[in-house]
């Protein structure tokens, strides 16, 4: 069962928006999604931070897609793997979160390489991503490798994460915010 | 001999058209597939072709709107074969296009053309 839910309000001159999916992050949603964005969103956004948020949306949703734990074992259901995102925006910044259950072995590794990325500035970022750009990509990667630096990158702030348990499952959350041009000073 | 190669633009994925004849090349559109090797596998192979069979000039036009990570990472390789196409003695121009209000692909254009050493020019429209 997939969930959607959006709202776009302004309240005392200050506009504020959200868009929620809970389900299967297939390409199929992720179509609809890029379209809907394109409709719903790209006019209370500036070019650059649609362009953002559209990269970092796919990604993150891709990544569920490909990567949750959550997921028919059987692939005759659904294929992809389920997760929740939340699109959640006002006057100085957008903030995007993904959640979906993982491993503990995916969860030590996405830690690791998180906290190291993080841990980098703009030059070295830069450095590591035209790296991984001539590496070959890893074989339990379904996409290029350089997916979370691309999205830190991009956002230009940390692509942070919490764990939380759930029904003794591990639940991974992704955050990322931009913040947003008319409040850059 | 070496045939033309045309996919048409979907919501998902880029328009292509490489013709062998000319050696002009142009990908257009959005990518975001759900197997990028899939789609970009064959678009390498044909380069690969085409620099040993052709041997002539290639030309590559890019108007991009938005690449998904996945994405960039095949279109960095497939300008890494034009690169040693090049270093080989192989004659080669890219014309990397962008909307006029498109910083983040004219920036991507500005990181790629960093580490070529070929004719590589920048394009708003």
């Amino acid at each position: 069962m997939n969930n959607l839910l959006m709202n776009i309000s302004s309240e005392t001159g200050a506009q504020t928006f959200s868009f929620s999916y809970e389900g299967v992050c297939d390409n199929e949603f992720l179509i609809a999604f890029t379209e809907f964005l394109s409709g719903s969103f790209a006019q209370i956004m500036t070019p650059h931070e649609f362009k953002v948020v559209l990269f970092c949306s796919n990604e993150l949703l891709q990544n569920m897609g490909f990567y949750s734990a959550d997921r028919d074992p059987s692939g005759e259901e659904y294929a992809a793997g389920k997760g929740k995102f939340l699109l959640a925006g006002n006057e100085s910044e957008i903030t995007l979160t993904s959640e979906n259950c993982v491993t503990p072995e995916q969860l030590q590794k996405i830690s690791a390489k998180l906290d190291y990325y993080n841990s980098l500035n703009t030059e070295d970022l830069k450095t590591l991503y035209k790296q991984k750009l001539k590496d070959e990509s890893p074989d339990d990667s379904k996409g290029g490798g350089i997916g979370f630096l691309e999205i830190i990158r991009k956002s230009k702030n940390p692509l942070t994460y919490s764990v939380r348990t759930e029904e003794d499952k591990l639940r991974l959350i992704l955050k990322t915010k931009l913040r947003r041009i008319s409040n850059v000073d | 001999m070496l045939t033309n190669l045309t996919l048409t633009k979907t919501k998902n994925t880029l328009g292509v058209s490489f013709d062998a004849a000319s050696g002009i090349l142009e990908l257009s559109g959005s990518s975001y597939p759900e197997n990028t090797t899939e789609f970009f596998k064959p678009l390498i192979d044909w380069i690969q072709k085409y620099f040993l069979e052709v041997t002539g000039k290639m030309v590559l036009n890019i108007k991009i709107d938005y690449l998904n990570s996945s994405s960039i990472k095949y279109l960095s390789d497939m300008i890494d074969k034009l690169e040693n196409y090049h270093k080989g003695g192989g004659e080669v121009e890219l014309n990397w296009h962008h909307k006029e209000d498109d910083d983040d692909i004219k920036e991507m254009g500005e990181e790629i053309k960093e580490d070529v050493s070929f004719k590589f020019t920048i394009i708003a429209q």
